[in-house]
């Protein structure tokens, strides 16, 4: 099937691609610098408990509480902050992808004789934009496994919601980048993934919401996805939750190629 | 039966009202199955940008056509078309055969389909040395050889071909003519944009010649050629001052190397105007015909330019 192969080929370029590689081992890294950050926070904060209770004797019960909130307060705010670089490592990397997948390939040249086969051009950027996705998997896969090695490793269990923050990232990352995908139709590359990155974000869609409702309703929100809100304002991360949002991502990513390809097909390859 | 024709294809970029640039302009092609077709004209002169809009790559702004009895641009037609872009560019990450193997599946050929013809091109473009060699560490030609051997991998009945010996030294230039006229006499049709007329002119039937977007003339080449043709003198014993004299009148003259004379008039009266003026300059002619012009002479004939100026 020629989506599988075009496909394919853009998930073995991808692999190639040195920016790629680079942007995913440096998150790899922060993510796992984070981790480790955070375990030591969390080793300090006991072991403060530890010379408190040494140095003042016995705490009271309102002592041991507050410590408690502070500690916990704090761990949520590391912890906030771990998810964050996750959530904007992945749509950074997923900019990256998605926004030079065709105009990166019409730059080479390569694009001309590909489209000379009997590929057409729906074909031609559904195939690259589930290579891309693939990666993404790759991606999500990776800081999924430092995100359990380190829950499992420091709090001895992993709780359900970290597998699913991590879907939860990866629908993110797609929605981003179809919408930076979309954009790079008809705008340079580099202009599109800043504008696909703040096309969905509160600042924006504040703006919107009073001067253009009509405008607020088509633009993207990626809010809900913010896997980080978990720790801050205690927002459940559910399967069904998960599910919904998933919908939504693949609906409005849907949405994107089909205006992508509207502009694709009125494109002239120089 | 007609392989590709247009009618009125025009390409202008930018707004047309807004005197956007006129590519190519109402231009109307024929190109019969099974023949060889040279497409010439300068550079700029929409060879490229028809190309283009024959496979879809570029919408026409106006005027229709078919390739191979489908619409232009069409998925079916390019099913059995090979083309070959002017620069190729290969996918670098790519060995020359796992290159050639992605190209069969987009034509959609199984392996067992593709494996015989992924070792025909290797073999008759001389790459398969180069078979598990990375294309980015190709040389220019080899990357040649390459981009000929994908646009033949899936045994097309067109082969749509962009200066398909630029890049090649001589033994590849022979080699790749020698291919092409093979296929031609395997009944494939031939599309060929080329800067070089000698080689184009040992293949084609046919030709047209575009300048600045427009057609200026097309038909089969020895036709053409008749037309276009010229008159020839041979003579010996010429003097600097008749050489001179005999230039003035239009005539081309040259020096060949056993010390005679050629002359090149363009019509009978300039023919005529010559052998009076080498007949009063005591001049020996050996020789006068009639002969068909060259390719080159064709296309600067309608250029309105001097061969060799």
């Amino acid at each position: 099937m020629i989506i599988l192969e075009i496909a394919q080929d853009q998930f073995i370029e991808l692999r190639r691609r040195r920016l790629v590689l680079v942007l995913l081992v440096a998150a790899a890294l922060v993510t796992g610098g984070f981790s480790l950050s955070l375990a030591a926070s969390k080793k300090a904060f006991t072991q403060d408990r530890s010379a408190l209770v040494e140095a003042t004797g016995k705490m009271t019960p309102e002592e041991e509480a507050e410590f408690e909130a502070r500690m916990e307060q704090g761990v949520a705010i590391m912890e906030t902050g771990l998810y964050a670089v996750v959530s904007i490592a992945g749509v950074v990397f997923a900019l990256v992808m998605f926004c030079g997948l065709v105009p990166a390939e019409k730059a080479r040249g390569t694009a001309h004789w590909v489209l000379a086969k009997p590929v057409t051009r729906e074909q031609f950027l559904l195939g690259k934009w589930l290579g891309a996705c693939a990666m993404l998997v790759i991606f999500s896969v990776t800081m999924s496994a430092i995100l359990i090695a380190y829950h499992w490793r420091f709090e001895g269990s992993v709780s359900r919601t970290v597998p699913l923050s991590c879907v939860l990232l990866f629908f993110q990352a797609m929605l981003v980048g179809s919408v930076g995908l979309a954009l790079s139709m008809v705008i340079p590359p580099a202009l599109a993934g800043v504008l696909a990155y703040f096309a969905g974000g509160e600042m924006l869609l504040g703006i919107t919401k009073r001067i253009a409702p009509p405008l607020y309703y088509l633009l993207p929100s990626y809010n809900p996805f913010s896997v980080h809100m978990q720790f801050l304002v205690g927002v459940e991360i559910t399967p069904g939750r998960v599910g919904l949002l998933a919908a939504y991502a693949l609906a409005y990513s849907v949405a994107m190629l089909w205006v992508a390809q509207l502009a694709f097909r009125r494109h002239d390859l120089a | 039966m007609a392989a590709v024709w247009t009618e009125n294809l025009t390409k202008v970029f930018g707004k047309p009202a807004a005197g956007g640039v006129r590519a190519v302009d109402a231009l109307s092609l024929e190109i019969k199955e099974g023949r060889a077709f040279a497409f010439l004209g300068p550079n700029g002169a929409g060879k490229t940008t028809t190309l283009y809009m024959l496979l879809g790559l570029r919408r026409p702004t106006s005027g229709r056509g078919e390739l191979l009895g489908e619409p232009l641009g069409s998925v079916r037609a390019r099913a059995r078309i090979g083309f070959l872009p002017e620069g190729m560019s290969p996918k670098g990450y790519y060995t020359t055969e796992e290159m050639l193997r992605y190209c069969t599946r987009l034509y959609g050929l199984s392996v067992d389909e593709a494996k015989p013809r992924i070792e025909y091109v290797l073999s008759a473009l001389g790459i398969e040395e180069a078979r598990t060699r990375r294309t980015s560490q190709l040389s220019k030609g080899m990357v040649q050889r390459l981009g000929l051997a994908q646009a033949l991998v899936a045994d097309p009945d067109l082969l749509i071909l962009d200066e398909p010996t630029a890049n090649l030294d001589p033994v590849g230039r022979r080699d790749v003519m020698n291919l092409l006229s093979g296929l031609k006499a395997a009944g494939k049709t031939i599309l060929i944009s080329s800067h070089v007329l000698s080689e184009v002119e040992s293949i084609c039937d046919d030709v047209a010649i575009i300048d600045r977007g427009r057609l200026l003339r097309q038909g089969p080449f020895a036709e053409l050629a008749g037309q276009a043709g010229g008159f020839e003198i041979i003579a010996s014993g010429l003097q600097p001052l008749a050489f001179e004299q005999i230039a003035q009148t239009g005539c081309r003259v040259e020096t060949r190397t056993d010390g005679s004379t050629i002359i090149w008039a363009a019509d009978e009266q300039a023919q005529q105007r010559a052998l009076a003026l080498l007949l009063h300059a005591g001049c020996r002619v050996l020789s006068t015909a009639k002969r068909g012009a060259t390719l080159e002479e064709l296309f600067f004939e309608t250029l309105g330019e001097e061969p060799g100026a």
